[in-house]
């Protein structure tokens, strides 16, 4: 689903991703863990796109297609989703006509008027049931995006626009982290779900807290720009006894 | 062509003459006419470029008798502000004043039965002479300036709304102007009278579609608030990229009268605009919001000029601009305090936000005040490039179009959300309108 071949990312004149090869199969779940500064954000910003992360070197693959140089919003319309570690605020935008607009563009289904009671009512009938699982009322949509939220609201929003778009692929960038363990346990429910539902995972972490949660197919270090070891749960029980050390050398 | 004194004053008399105009008003034309060529550019605009010589000011009017003749452009202008067909059909043959729906069916009926005159300047000069007479180059005149010469040398079109005494107009009066083809339509000309105790909200829009070639656009507005008037004027306007614009707007407010300015401005090559209002009764109060959006290589120099003349006075200055590509806004706001006008207070607020690492944006306060019972406040805020929020939006699949529009929208809310529902509507399509244009 989800190829890189020996991807090479320069960020404002520094390499950070130095070749990393990676593949994700459909209906699994992957996760890459590694020391802070390894460049696992890196990926995940390059493969959705980011302007600012320029590939140097190497390919991205996307459903057997070549998608290296495609616009990130042409990424997410072949159903490539990437949830934020750092979520960023959009003064002024309404929730409800965010989400709408987000729901419009996948199912082509529009609010009967842009009156704020037809775009609310119409998110709750998309989104209604998920919104409950994330704990987020009605008077949610009346918020702007992603302003003013805790950490745990950033991360669940993540989760939230990830079922609005129901993508093929979702990477999600730490979203175990600076979460309460209530907040880790609903997200954690909420994949499950998502893979049920059909969507693939790739998870970002460096702390793993999202690992018990799911039943994870493959694991990933990263370290200093690659990946330098792959490997069932037996890798990752390994590092979490004695550290990436194992795996590094 | 040359631009001549003796070709321009006959320019002037040939106009007066076509519109059947009263004396008064030709000597105003041919006066100004002359003045023009031992006049300056106002102060504000000394830099902006005009190639006076190759306008092409006087092709005569081709008119669109028919919705059908009217160009696409101009018609999905009067689409995007709502404006249904049927209505569409009573502007075709206008140069364009129109009304928007929901004063069209009231316009006649209604505003008749209140007193109030809302019509054409023309057709008011024709049927309420005196009265426009009593207004008419009143707050702004073609001495002080070569723009406002050229202006009362050619003007043409434009609004005459007079609100009678303890009147309070119900619903909002609009009007909008589509500069067709010819420069010499881009002078229009507006007055708003609120007498004592009235109150109004007029609302214009204007826009100039694309195939226009090279345009000025030197309009001028002069508002009357009489005491404990509440004025408000609302105007979008959406230029095509090689429209120069240089309006002159002016308003005064006796005592307790207030005026309200919202101003959307997108588009154009080059504006530079100065409205000046002077709040000349005690307790008046004035507020001026000003939205504006640039792309490309445009450029606005917007800002405002209030002069507290009177004791408890008020003002309230928002600027929320938007630059993309190389585009440039810059903001002066001047609030000037005088002597004698005792517990009186200004504030000037100007947000920007940067839509690329090449826009630019300056703000300059220039707060005065001579009297020690008084306060003044300004506050800046620059917003950094808006980068990362364009590739958050587009990761969820909106088009670059799209997730602009939104940022720019959600920008300018704040501003927008104190506006009536159905006229933020308007001035949310119009910016949608002028992103789709990128």
């Amino acid at each position: 689903m989800l190829r890189l071949d020996g991807l090479r990312v320069r960020v404002e004149d520094r390499e950070i991703l130095k070749g990393a090869d990676l593949e994700v199969q459909r209906g699994q779940v992957h996760l890459i863990i590694g020391p802070n500064g390894s460049g696992k954000s890196t990926l995940a910003l390059a493969v959705a796109g980011h302007p600012a992360y320029e590939v140097i070197g190497g390919r991205i693959f996307f459903e057997g297609e070549d998608i290296t140089s495609s616009p990130p919003d042409e990424r997410a319309r072949r159903g490539l989703f990437l949830a934020f570690q750092n979520p960023v605020e959009i003064e002024g935008l309404n929730m409800a006509d965010y989400l709408a607009k987000l729901i419009e563009k996948r199912i082509g289904e529009k609010p009967l008027t842009p009156l704020r009671e037809h775009v609310e009512e119409f998110v709750m009938e998309k989104l209604g049931p998920y919104m409950e699982a994330l704990g987020f009322d009605e008077g949610f949509l009346s918020r702007e995006v992603n302003v003013g939220f805790s950490g745990g609201e950033k991360k669940k929003f993540e989760i939230l626009q990830m079922f609005a778009l129901r993508p093929r692929l979702a990477i999600l960038d730490e979203p175990d982290s600076g979460v309460d363990v209530d907040s880790l346990n609903v997200i954690g429910r909420l994949l499950s779900r998502a893979l049920q539902e059909g969507i693939t995972l790739l998870l970002i972490t460096h702390t793993g807290g999202l690992y018990r949660h799911l039943r994870v197919d493959r694991v990933h270090v990263m370290y200093d720009g690659r990946i330098v070891a792959s490997g069932g749960s037996d890798l990752f029980e390994r590092i979490q006894e004695s550290g990436f050390e194992v795996v590094i050398r | 062509m040359s631009l001549t004194e003796e070709f321009l004053v006959n320019k002037a008399r040939q106009i007066s003459r076509e519109l059947g105009e009263p004396e008064w008003l030709r000597e105003i034309r041919e006066r100004s006419a002359s003045l023009f060529f031992k006049l300056d550019m106002p102060e504000h605009a000394r830099h902006v470029k005009v190639d006076f010589e190759s306008l092409e000011y006087f092709s005569p009017a081709e008119k669109a008798e028919k919705l059908e003749e009217l160009p696409q452009e101009v018609r999905e202008t009067l689409e995007a502000l709502g404006i249904p067909e049927e209505e569409m059909e009573m502007l075709a043959g206008m140069q364009v004043q129109v009304d928007s729906s929901i004063v069209y069916q009231t316009f006649s009926d209604q505003l008749k039965s209140l007193g109030v005159i809302a019509m054409p300047i023309d057709r008011a000069i024709r049927e309420h002479e005196d009265l426009v007479r009593t207004y008419f180059a009143r707050l702004a005149g073609p001495e002080e300036n070569k723009i406002l010469a050229l202006h009362y040398a050619l003007w043409a079109g434009g609004t005459f709304i007079y609100v009678p005494e303890g009147v309070e107009v119900p619903f909002p009066i609009s009007a909008l102007f589509v500069m067709r083809s010819l420069p010499v339509a881009q002078a229009d000309h507006t007055i708003v009278v609120a007498e004592e105790g009235s109150k109004v909200h007029y609302i214009e829009g204007c826009s100039a579609p694309s195939y226009i070639r090279e345009a000025l656009h030197y309009g001028v507005t002069e508002v009357w608030a009489y005491p404990g008037a509440e004025v408000r004027i609302t105007t979008m306007q959406n230029w095509a990229n090689h429209v120069i614009n240089l309006p002159t707007k002016r308003g005064v407010a006796m005592s307790r009268a207030k005026i309200e300015w919202v101003e959307s401005l997108m588009g154009s090559k080059h504006t530079a605009v100065r409205p000046v209002i002077h709040l000349r009764g005690e307790g008046s109060s004035a507020r001026n919001v000003g939205l504006s959006f640039v792309k490309g290589e445009e450029r606005h120099d917007a800002g405002v000029v209030i002069r507290h003349l009177a004791p408890n006075t008020r003002s309230q200055v928002i600027s929320k601009s938007v630059a993309k590509d190389r585009g440039s806004t810059n903001f002066y706001g001047k609030v000037e305090i005088v002597k004698g006008a005792k517990g009186s207070s200004g504030f000037v607020q100007c947000d920007s936000l940067l839509l690329s690492p090449e826009a630019s944006s300056e703000t300059i306060p220039a707060l005065r005040s001579d009297e020690i019972d008084s306060e003044l406040g300004h506050e800046a805020y620059v917003g950094k490039v808006a980068e990362d929020k364009l590739f958050y939006l587009m990761s969820r699949g909106l088009s670059e179009e799209e997730a602009i529009t939104m940022i720019v929208l959600g920008f300018f809310e704040p501003v927008v959300r104190d506006i009536p529902f159905e006229y933020a509507n308007e001035i949310k399509k119009l910016i949608e309108l002028s992103i789709k244009g990128m």
